[in-house]
């Protein structure tokens, strides 16, 4: 079949071949219109009016076009629209003059009712006469059922072929009936159809979703899919739309071997998304930079899915080398959706979905919360509190989860209008997506805009993009872990409670009850960070990108693009006075507010270079950019009260507080404070940027490619001496299919071999200025101190953390090495990736010796390994009625820390009791970041003897406070202690290995799709269980605690409750809390109905479908927390912790075209 | 035409290149708006003032809202024979670890202890190195001497509470420049001793006697003098082959502070006005918190300290109480003080159910009598026939609880004391008595016990006899100033007191000081 290869997508439009469709309705329209014109004047002796003596054939084409019914179709990569032709036209048919300007080329044309097809002379595709013919005749339609002209028609093995006609049918002259027919057209699979007799053939074409023509986004540029070097994946709008989601990240998840996405959380607006690509490069943040449209430093949750039309991600160091300094982390390019040649189309979509949280907590009931805290006070010898007393009454038995949990909906809603003339496209769309959050007091809205223009000038073609986002974001005030620890004895409301809300009696723990909390108190409850600028309530970002290109000459262009977002940014809230739990009473009104801006420019001037000489082809850019930050924020808080101070008879000064300001408790303004007390703060920051950089790719006869790049990039973030980093990278590829080796089979029809080395580097999570060891002024606790007979308040000044000004460059090195292979004519295409990243001078947060009096500094220290394998197979089907595809990817990863400040050197992970005590995680070489290392258990103490007899070689107890139905603990290292030395390796939360399956599939006017995504090889420690059962104290727990020992209740794995816990059975992290993190989920499901295209001409609609489908469905795991989907820092990877609880989604949907 | 237009755009690139790639450099260089750096600070005087108070910002453990009461209190008081956690305290594990002494496996409040006071020792070295390095023509050279002794001073206070605390600690005495320099390990006591005994010395020769009104509550050369003896008589307790050279030093210095005649400290007759806010930096006070009720410019200087003390009955969160027995060993000598009632300290330093705290005509307790106090926490339906549902045998602390309209709210300012001339006064007894000199030793012990006790001299007690006294006036003193559990330990006492308390996990060797946290541990390359 390779043979016939060529013959596919012979035929070219003006536009680009993926397109075809949609430029079609339009074409037809044309056609028909000129039709009724032009009827009585049409003949094929039309003579051209063509005055001058020099043409390009671009003019020539044109001109046809405009003085006749014809439509030409050619290939733009065998036609040259620029070949100037001398001599005269005028006045000539039409025949005649194109017959003139192709000579001596090695082209030749066809005419097919009103087309005339531009085609290669070699290998030539001529109707040839035979003598036993018959005819077989048949029409081919695309999948909507509309005829596809222009598509090539011709019998197997032979030189014998046609085209469609306009309507897409076609009558070819046959010599026998075991011959087959090849439909080929570019952009659509090809198929190859046994006559068998029949005289009459209809098929249908499907597209073509893995086109080696396909071109792909590489940064400063575009790339054929053919001719990458580097490991880039690609995914298209049609996958990211069948994910109903307001974050287009979520639309990736399982769609790219080697891209982790997570969602760690089930909080509207996906704000919880997490994107890994490759694993863990750094030890800051992790996130790839996302580039829009050529904007560089972006946040996908600002974009509306439904606006892209591509997302590439670059994996490998060759690929995203020329982002330099800030590709650590892999690039995600962001292509959004531009307009095409045609009438205005209008696309509509909308989906609403029901949102639940997966699963709850078993946690106990007011009886059983009873029986276990009473077990606890009783085997510690306690005495009973009030509400453990017999005959106590307990006001209610309240299930707190049930108060705060609720059906969550999601809509999203989206229009776009393109469509574009002669020298302009545009496209223009603007959605809304809102959610209600699982959880009282939680919800989203973000309004998104778009406009996308392309203009074209003589030799200068712009490229204009307008963004609004605006989102809005409430998050609970209450915390969950709050909410799961709150005694069930506790009512919701209580009208003997001075506020009316129940809190803790009876000598029962304190813990705040949400409702209480979350009732007064409005606005973003999002905390103070200004650092922080993901951390939003309400926030709002316009950028404007645009670019011009001056098509100089023909290899050679220079193209300046000015980018400029800004950002605002507004959180509030409001407080007053109420009280939540016993021991914290807010006897005063407060408001707080914060507002920030952010402004980022962006500067890049390109020299793009396109030349080809016999076989070698050259492809190069040469760039120079600027880029600054700014970022400036003011925070207010008023406070409803004043101080009043006095001096009383003794001499004293007295201070009272009293109540002032807020007239109403319903203003909510910092003037509505004015009588009472104000805090102010603010300030702002610079950043900047310098780079330079440049890249070649030369190709050979699309057989051997190189390519070959260098950034050299400069940040203000670092000290004057380590200022600048250049990150080279190289990448090699070979396509054995084009050498003649390969050319004569079957089997293969794509194979490439790819090899690539770069260096990236990465600024971690520098802030700007942290090279400077600042001198911090405050006026409280802090750093601040009283002093005098006034008690007056005296401001200190103090370094906090340490200089650091030979702060520099983090620098990953990365290894790729890759084929990309098609066998069965495409039929099965896929990837394979293996790759080595080191990255090294990692810059990271970390604490000093807490003794040194610092806090935690960022520093180049360690250096870490990973690699891993990928794989990708996408299996399309035949086209038939039935078609499908199905795509599996698989990644493996292997993490490991290579090197630290010195060999010996263990960094922790945080503490999961308050910061300071309880760490699972830690950080060593040789293991991977973030590692288990946990005491090891060894079963319960059954009696008294055997807690005795737990001594060390000494005859010393290990456990002294130990007794029967305590955990019994392991001395690994027989050193005859049991210590923070003991504990060992048990694992990672990194998974060893993540799969995919998606299966697509249509069927006439039904599609379906599915996606399956798992992980395995990795463990999560489950710190949400640890804090819900320890039976330490104060706090309710999982109802798996009823089942703890006793010396009734022996047969359990559950220790015995005792409060205060002396022998440590949950102060310490050990396995007991470690657990299988493995999982299969079905991740994604839609079915969808396309109304048929006979009903829809009808009413002047071009597509209407229908959906319904859902997100999250279930999960296969045997991990018992809430839901297995964690996502935590690198030093805490794999620890499961209090979060939003994740979410399943059923969702219905609707997509109109006209 | 055409080539013309093109050379006329290749020109125009070729010039917008040029202008842009030749942007400057400069640019890369971005300070911050609102900070200088410890190159350009310390430019005058006011910069360094301003670095002293961060040294002192940290005492205490520092005025943070929450910490302050559930780490200074809990790791100050939770061990002592003479307290225990209250009710609620038994929800935190973190908090009773300490008091049962099961708290091997890194305690919160216990790192949190040592965070802060090595915080505290960082930026007293900032002030001893920094300002110690500025020059005449921009500081008075007589303020930046005395301000550097400020820091000597301070670092050698929060050395010595992590040394009474902890039985080796990484002694600092430069501010470290790296990671590296960080990795220190522990100094043998011997070292400490010495390092900190220096330090109050050397503080002790440059600090003004006295402070302006306007520096109130800053370190005096008396101080110094009074830290260092105490020091010394510590380390008599626990280097017995130095024990007279240490009590001999340490005489010397408490003779100075206490008879010299150049300082002017005085006993205050009102043993509770110094805990209660109403005389604050009194003559007594050798060195006192301070703390403060102003908030204005946003500062905040309080917290709800007296809320964490006081028990349920009288509207608090009941976390800490006096132990059962404590009632008894302060009242032992009976309603014998001088006007036929009991030591006025034992009023001053507990609340409880006692028609001393219920004469409506003069009540003792603020304005306000006992019944009155729980009246105003039992939610408004307070008659005298709910008496029954208050449990008297509830003692609660008295100490630091306001006595100004701060009782009744929710955050405290009141200062507390840290050195107190009767601490002094008995520790220069407890000196000579064990220089044999039992007789001048009581002269001090009654001077403390006339004037804060209102109770009859004491004459004619034997060495023993004196020893036994110290202690039980030490314990009169100081209940909930967190002295008692390193006064049980200098004196060999800690295992019986301990076993006598029902601490039953206690182990001379494992409890008598707290493990280095763990997070010190794990930062600490030099001990990990």
């Amino acid at each position: 079949m390779k043979k016939n290869s060529n013959n596919r997508g012979l035929l070219y439009p003006y536009v680009s071949p993926k397109h075809w469709r949609i430029m079609k309705l339009s074409l037809i329209l044309l056609v028909i219109g000129l039709m009724h014109v032009s009827a009585s004047t049409y003949s094929q002796s039309k003579k051209l009016n063509l005055r001058g003596q020099k043409f390009t054939l671009k003019e020539i084409f044109s001109a046809i076009e405009d003085q006749s019914t014809f439509t030409i179709f050619f290939n733009d990569d065998q036609v040259d629209l620029q070949k100037s032709l001398n001599g005269n036209f005028n006045d000539q048919e039409i025949f005649e003059v194109l017959d003139k300007v192709l000579e001596g080329s090695n082209l030749t044309y066809k005419v097919n009712d009103k087309l005339i097809v531009i085609l290669e002379a070699a290998p030539t595709v001529i109707q040839e006469q035979q003598e036993e013919a018959r005819t077989i005749k048949g029409k081919v339609v695309d999948v909507t059922g509309v005829g596809l002209p222009g598509v090539n028609v011709f019998v197997e093995g032979t030189t014998n072929g046609t085209i469609t006609n306009i309507d897409g049918e076609y009558e070819l002259n046959i010599k026998s009936d075991d011959q087959n027919i090849v439909f080929s057209f570019i952009g659509f699979q090809m198929q190859t159809i046994a006559i068998s007799g029949r005289t009459q053939l209809d098929i249908t074409l499907v597209e073509e979703s893995i086109g080696l023509d396909e071109v792909v986004a590489v940064g400063y540029g575009v790339q054929k899919k053919s001719d990458l070097t580097g490991a880039v994946a690609s995914v298209k709008s049609e996958d990211l739309s069948k994910v109903a989601s307001s974050n287009p990240a979520e639309g990736l998840q399982g769609r790219i071997a080697g891209v982790n996405i997570t969602k760690g959380s089930g909080a509207p607006g996906g704000s919880g998304v997490s994107i890994k690509i490759r694993g863990i490069g750094t030890l800051g943040g992790n996130s790839p930079l996302i580039v829009v449209d050529g904007f560089i430093g972006g946040d996908l949750n600002d974009i509306n899915p439904n606006d892209i039309a591509s997302m590439e991600v670059l994996k490998d160091g060759a690929a995203a080398a020329i982002y330099g300094s800030r590709a650590a982390n892999g690039v995600i390019l962001v292509t959004t959706k531009k307009g095409k040649k045609g009438e205005v189309q209008v696309d509509i979509t909308s989906n609403m979905s029901v949102v639940n949280s997966v699963k709850n907590f078993d946690l106990l009931n007011g009886s059983e919360y009873i029986t276990v805290h009473k077990m606890m006070y009783e085997n510690a010898g306690e005495t009973l509190p009030e509400y453990l007393t017999d005959g106590f009454t307990p006001k209610a038995d309240t299930d707190w989860q049930d108060q705060v949990f609720r059906t969550g909906i999601l809509q999203n809603h989206n229009v776009r209008l393109s469509g574009g003339g002669e020298n302009i496209v545009y496209s223009l769309s603007g959605g809304i997506s809102d959610e209600k959050g699982t959880l009282i007091g939680s919800d989203f809205r973000r309004n998104n805009w778009r406009a996308r223009m392309g203009l074209t000038k003589g030799i200068v073609d712009v490229d204009a993009n307008l963004a609004y986002s605006g989102k809005e974001q409430h998050l609970p005030f209450y915390n969950m872990t709050e909410t799961y620890k709150i005694s069930p004895l506790i009512p919701v409301y209580d009208e003997e409670a001075k506020w009316g809300y129940g809190m803790a009696y009876a000598g029962m723990p304190d813990h705040r009850n949400p409702i209480a909390r979350q009732n007064y108190r409005t606005g973003n409850p999002t905390p103070y960070y200004p650092n922080y600028r993901d951390d939003y309530g309400s926030q709002e970002e316009v950028t404007a990108n645009v670019s011009g290109t001056f098509n100089i000459l023909k290899w050679f262009k220079y193209k300046i693009n000015a980018g400029y977002k800004t950002g605002s940014y507004f959180n509030t809230n409001q407080v007053v006075p109420h009280q939540d739990r016993v021991q914290d009473e807010v006897l005063f009104t407060a408001v707080d507010e914060i507002r920030s801006k952010y402004k980022e420019s962006l500067v890049e001037n390109l020299l793009l270079f396109n030349k080809q000489w016999d076989k070698h082809r050259f492809d190069a850019v040469l760039g120079y950019s600027y880029q600054e930050n700014k970022y400036g924020w003011t925070g207010a808080t008023a406070l409803g009260y004043i101080n009043e101070n006095s001096v009383d008879g003794d001499g004293n000064l007295v201070t009272e507080t009293n109540p002032a300001g807020f007239l109403d408790q319903g203003f909510k303004t910092i003037d509505a404070g004015i009588g009472g007390e104000f805090k102010a703060k603010g300030s702002n920051t610079t950043y900047t940027r310098i780079s330079y950089f440049g890249r070649i790719n030369y190709s050979f006869a699309d057989k051997y490619l190189v390519q070959l790049s260098v950034r050299r990039d400069g940040s203000s973030k670092f000290g004057s001496e380590n200022q600048f980093g250049t990150f080279p990278s190289v990448a090699l590829g070979w396509r054995l299919t084009e050498e003649g080796f390969l050319k004569d089979q079957d089997l293969i029809s794509n194979l490439k071999l790819r090899a690539s080395w770069g260096q990236l580097g990465s600024e971690g999570n520098l802030v700007p200025y942290q090279w400077q060891a600042l001198i911090k002024t405050q006026n409280d606790y802090e750093l601040g101190y009283v002093q005098g007979n006034g008690q007056s308040p005296w401001s200190g000044s103090a370094a906090k953390v340490m200089p650091n000004d030979g702060l520099k460059w983090e620098v990953a090195e990365s290894l790729n090495m890759g084929i990309d292979y098609g066998v069965l004519n495409n039929r099965v295409t896929g990837t394979i990736n293996y790759y080595i990243n080191d990255t090294k001078d990692l810059l990271m947060y970390r604490s000093p010796a807490i003794s040194s009096g610092f806090g935690d500094g960022i520093m180049n220290t360690a250096a870490m390994r990973n690699q891993g394998l990928e794989l990708e197979l996408t299996y399309h089907s035949k086209p038939r009625a039935f078609t499908y595809d199905i795509t599996g990817t698989l990644s493996t990863l292997k993490n490991e820390v290579t090197a630290l400040d010195n060999p010996d050197q263990v960094l922790y992970g945080d503490g999961l009791f308050l910061g300071d005590s309880h760490f699972p995680n830690q950080t060593r070489i040789g293991s991977p970041v973030g590692a288990f290392y946990l005491y090891k258990t060894d079963g319960l103490f059954q009696s008294q003897e055997e807690v005795d007899a737990h001594v060390n070689a000494d005859g010393e107890a290990y456990q002294s406070a130990a007794a029967p139905g305590d955990i019994r603990f392991v001395d690994t290292n027989n050193d005859g202690k049991i210590n923070e030395a003991d504990k060992v390796y048990m694992g990672t939360g990194l998974p060893k290995v993540e799969y995919s399956l998606a299966f697509n599939a249509s069927y006439k006017n039904f599609d379906f799709s599915i996606l399956f995504y798992g992980v395995s090889g990795n463990k999560i420690y489950n710190g949400i269980g640890y804090n819900l059962s320890n039976m330490s104290g104060g706090s309710n727990y999982l109802n798996s605690t009823l089942d703890a020992w006793t010396p009734q209740n022996t047969n359990t794995s559950v220790p015995r409750a005792v409060l205060g816990d002396p022998n440590g059975n949950a102060k310490v992290a050990s396995d007991r809390y470690l657990e299988d993190g493995g999982y299969l989920k079905l991740k994604n499901l839609q079915i969808g109905y396309s109304l048929p295209q006979s009903l829809l001409e009808k009413v002047s609609v071009d597509k209407l479908r229908v959906y319904v489908g859902g997100q999250n469905l279930f999960t296969i795991t045997n991990y018992s927390g809430l839901d297995p989907e964690i996502s935590r820092t690198v030093f805490n990877t794999g620890t499961d912790t209090s979060v939003y609880p994740q979410t399943r989604m059923v969702t219905a949907g609707v997509q109109l075209s006209f | 035409m055409k080539n013309l237009k093109n050379i006329k755009y290749s020109v125009l690139a070729f010039l917008l290149v040029g202008t842009m790639v030749a942007c400057d450099e400069d640019l890369l260089i971005q300070e911050s708006p609102d900070d200088l750096t410890s190159v350009n600070f310390y430019r005058n005087q006011d910069d360094a003032q301003g670095a002293v108070s961060a040294a002192y910002s940290q005492l205490e453990c520092a005025t943070e809202y929450w910490s302050f009461a559930e780490v200074k209190f809990v790791v100050d008081n939770y061990r002592s024979d003479l307290t225990q956690y209250g009710k609620d305290a038994a929800n935190y594990p973190n908090w009773t670890d300490i008091a049962n002494f099961t708290n091997e496996f890194g305690n919160t409040q216990v790192s949190t202890y040592w965070e802060r006071h090595y915080k505290g020792v960082n930026y007293a070295n900032q002030v001893i190195e920094n300002v110690g390095i500025m020059s005449d023509d921009i500081i008075d050279p007589t303020v930046r001497a005395e301000l550097v002794a400020e820091g000597q001073f301070l670092r050698a206070f929060y050395h010595l509470k992590l040394l009474l605390n902890f039985e080796e600690i990484i002694v600092r005495d430069k501010v470290v420049t790296s990671v590296g320099e960080a990795a220190q390990g522990l100094s043998s006591r011997v070292d400490a001793w010495n390092h900190i005994i220096t330090d109050f010395k050397a503080a002790a020769a440059i600090l003004p006697v006295t402070r302006e009104s306007d520096e109130i509550g800053r370190v005096t050369k008396g101080a110094a003098v009074a830290f260092a003896a105490k020091c010394l008589l510590f380390r008599a307790g626990e280097e017995q082959d130095k024990k007279l050279e240490y009590l001999n030093e340490a005489k010397t210095l408490f003779y100075d502070v206490v008879e010299s005649g150049k300082y002017s400290f005085a006993l205050v007759n009102d043993f509770p006005s110094m805990f209660d806010g109403t005389n604050e930096n009194n003559s007594e006070s050798l060195f006192e918190l301070q703390l403060s009720p102003v908030t204005a410019g946003g500062a905040y200087y309080k917290f709800p300290s007296h809320r964490f003390l006081r028990v349920s009955d009288l509207g608090g969160w009941d976390e800490i109480r006096a132990a059962d027995n404590l009632m008894s060993i302060m009242t032992k000598e009976g309603t014998t003080a001088l006007d036929g009632g009991y030591d006025r300290r034992v009023v001053g330093s507990l609340i409880f159910d006692d028609p001393a705290y219920n004469d409506a005509a003069n009540p003792p307790f603020f304005e306000a009598t006992w019944v009155n106090l729980c009246n105003g926490f039992q939610s408004g339906n307070w008659d005298e026939t709910r008496r029954d549902e208050v449990d008297y045998t509830d003692v609660a602390f008295r100490k630091y609880l306001p006595a100004n309209g701060e009782f009744w709210e929710n955050q405290s300012s009141v200062n507390i004391p840290l050195l107190r001339y009767a601490d002094v006064l008995l520790m220069y007894a407890e000196t000579l008595n064990e220089l044999n000199d039992p007789n001048t030793a009581l002269t001090w012990i009654n001077e403390v016990r006339t004037t804060h006790g209102n109770m009859p001299e004491l004459s004619g007690l034997n060495q023993q006899a004196v020893r036994d006294q110290i202690e039980f006036e030490r314990i009169m003193e100081f209940t909930m100033e967190g002295v008692r559990f390193f006064d049980l330990r200098r004196w060999g006492k800690l295992e019986a007191a301990m076993q006598a308390a029902g601490r039953t996990h206690f182990k001379l060797d494992q409890h008598a000081f707290f493990p280095i946290p763990q997070k010190e541990i794990i930062s600490n390359d030099a001990l990990n």
